[in-house]
């Protein structure tokens, strides 16, 4: 069985070949899931998006082609989702069909009050008189054509949207909302839409009339938005594109709500892994150390003799330490977490207090003379420190093995690995992994 | 005197009339640098006098850089040879300016900037708080057009910049119809 890493390394290594070059085939496919694409046009935009999206641009090329897989094995992971989730009917709760149906709304609301905010025009001799109170300043003279076009939108959107309730015949009951009204109360009504009370306010979260006023501005707000969409739908505005997108999107975050809700049914499943688990409270001592590293042991001590009568650690590590890393940075080693690096160093460190220079410390590296800048010492967390910690540990716990079934349920089919002898000769897959570490 | 004199006399005079006003300042009066670029060779302004320079700093971790770099990517290739030349100024360690260099498909010369005068390189340039992305934009006769702090979006550049390009063009333009 393949390991995850070899995976990784695999596909890493394969993107690298296949859209090195940020994707010389755009609309190429790289995997099928089940009757679904990923392609690496998607790919790329995702690496576009992502919280790495500056940093990758800076990365070397063995690690973009590492990162892109990774993604990659994220975007397949959300079809596999996205198919359980379908097969199990999520796509058609009265929950997603209302969310789908606002975000449908809301788009062909945004994308008519951007046309209506393009037509507006700022006349030529306004315009040159902005251009030349603004002269050399281009901040400013955005700010003023900013200014003008949202004066003169603001004016042309209330208009509109007089215009467009009289065409629809549009009838407001405000008098409706007072303490008797009911779930199917309608509050608005126009020839292509109505709003019901419980359109408008939640009665688990609002049992009893909450402000009138407050009532009266959801009504107006939902008002405007179906009014507005209902019109751009009519002249044709097609959103079906960006819709199926947010399905597309939406469907795996259910089914991982879905899911999470089955592995963590309740606060004693959290309880009960912490306490399997004590080491996740455990945060070990980090500290800030110096290091210069001496060939001999003479060389060390009469290092040692000089930082002693004054001299900075530092500054001889710069010009003397044989560690070519620690020469390039000073001797500054960073945030070294306790127990790890050279056991020598790590005990040496163990008992050194803050600011002096150590000993010399023996190693197959060299003779080494340490100093701790700084120190964070170690905690240990309560159960509500970490509770958020454990219940993602819980899910990357029980994710992989759940892909897995998924993956034997929909077949995936990994095209970007196929063909490429590279990739499965021996020294293409020792490759593939140092890529992926 | 012909109508083919007296167009170019009108155009020069009238480019004397715009060039007449207070200036910010002249980019030949600035202390001149010479840094290396990111191919391996060496460069000073001077090299594309006579251009429309648009004098970029960047640096690889700055993300509004590299969303202005592919307007400039775009610009240079629409406009490179009808006299824009973007310069980039970077300041950041070199391996990482080449991977973005890389990456970006960036096709103007990337100058690297040595990090001890880095800020007195921006300061020269007339940013004394060395906020990046900023860029210079200079005409053909090293006149400082414009300072820009921030992205220098696609309203601006047709602002400032086309004007100029356009200039350009029609100054050749003018001289060729009258060989």
């Amino acid at each position: 069985m393949k390991t995850k890493k070899h995976w990784f390394g695999m596909t890493a290594l394969a993107l690298m070949f296949a859209i090195g070059s940020a994707g010389a085939k755009e609309s190429q496919v790289l995997v099928t899931v089940g009757n679904l694409q990923v392609t690496a046009d998607e790919l790329k935009s995702a690496m576009g998006s992502s919280p790495f999206a500056t940093q990758s641009v800076a990365l070397g090329e063995d690690d973009q082609a590492s990162l892109r897989g990774d993604l990659l094995r994220r975007l397949v992971a959300a079809r596999l989702l996205m198919l359980e989730a379908k097969r199990l009917g999520l796509d058609k709760t009265a929950g997603n069909v209302k969310d789908i149906e606002d975000f449908r709304n809301g788009l062909l609301y945004r994308f008519y009050m951007d046309k209506l905010r393009e037509r507006v025009a700022i006349p030529e001799a306004t315009l040159s008189a902005m251009k030349q109170q603004f002269k050399n300043d281009a901040d400013g003279l955005a700010a003023a054509r900013s200014a003008y076009t949202t004066d003169q939108y603001r004016a042309m959107r209330l208009l509109t949207l007089q215009n467009l309730q009289k065409q629809d015949n549009v009838r407001l009951f405000e008098s409706r909302i007072n303490p008797a009204i009911k779930a199917d109360t309608v509050l608005m009504e126009g020839n292509s839409f109505s709003i019901k009370y419980a359109d408008i306010v939640n009665s688990r979260e609002y049992p009893t009339l909450p402000n009138p006023e407050w009532v009266k501005e959801q009504l107006y707000k939902r008002g405007e938005l179906l009014l507005v969409a209902h019109v751009a739908e009519r002249e044709g505005v097609d959103v079906s594109a960006k819709v199926r997108q947010y399905q597309s999107e939406r469907l795996p975050d259910l089914m991982m709500e879905k899911k999470a809700h089955e592995w963590i049914p309740n606060e004693k499943t959290l309880r009960n892994w912490f306490k399997q688990h004590p080491e996740v409270a455990v945060v070990t001592e980090r500290r800030h150390v110096g290091q210069l590293v001496l060939a001999t042991r003479p060389e060390a001590e009469a290092m040692r003799a000089r930082i002693l009568k004054g001299e900075s650690l530092f500054t001889l590590a710069g010009e003397y330490s044989v560690d070519a890393e620690g020469k390039a940075k000073n001797g500054d080693m960073g945030w070294i977490t306790a127990g790890r690096g050279l056991p020598e160093l790590d005990k040496a460190l163990a008992r050194l207090p803050d600011g002096q220079v150590s000993e010399i410390v023996q190693t197959p590296v060299g003779f080494h003379l340490l100093t701790i800048i700084e120190r964070k010492p170690g905690q240990h967390k309560t159960f509500a420190d970490v509770r958020e910690r454990v219940r993602q540990l819980i899910i990357n716990e029980k994710l992989p093995p759940y892909l897995g079934t998924l993956e034997h349920r929909y077949k995936v089919n990994w095209q970007v690995l196929q063909g490429r002898e590279e990739a499965k000769s021996v020294d293409a897959l020792n490759t593939a992994k140092s890529v992926a570490k | 005197m012909s109508y083919c004199r007296l167009i170019p006399c009108l155009f020069f005079a009238l480019l004397g009339m715009v060039q007449a006003e207070p200036l910010p300042a002249n980019a030949w009066t600035i202390q001149p640098f010479s840094l290396p670029a990111l191919d391996g060779t060496r460069h000073s302004l001077a090299d594309w006098r006579g251009k429309v320079i648009l004098l970029n700093f960047w640096a690889s971790w700055c993300s509004s850089c590299q969303y202005e770099i592919r307007d400039l990517v775009a610009w240079q290739e629409r406009y490179g040879d009808r006299g824009l030349q973007v310069v980039g100024i970077g300041m950041d360690i070199q391996q990482k300016l080449s991977n973005v260099k890389r990456s970006l498909e960036i096709n103007y010369p990337v100058l690297v900037a040595d990090p001890e005068l880095q800020r007195d390189l921006i300061t020269r340039w007339g940013n004394r708080d060395g906020t990046i992305p900023y860029t210079v934009v200079i005409d053909r006769n090293g006149r400082i057009v414009l300072n820009h702090r921030g992205l220098l979006d696609r309203d601006t550049f047709e602002e400032y910049v086309m004007p100029l390009i356009r200039q350009a063009a029609n100054s050749a333009d003018v001289r060729l119809v009258c060989k």
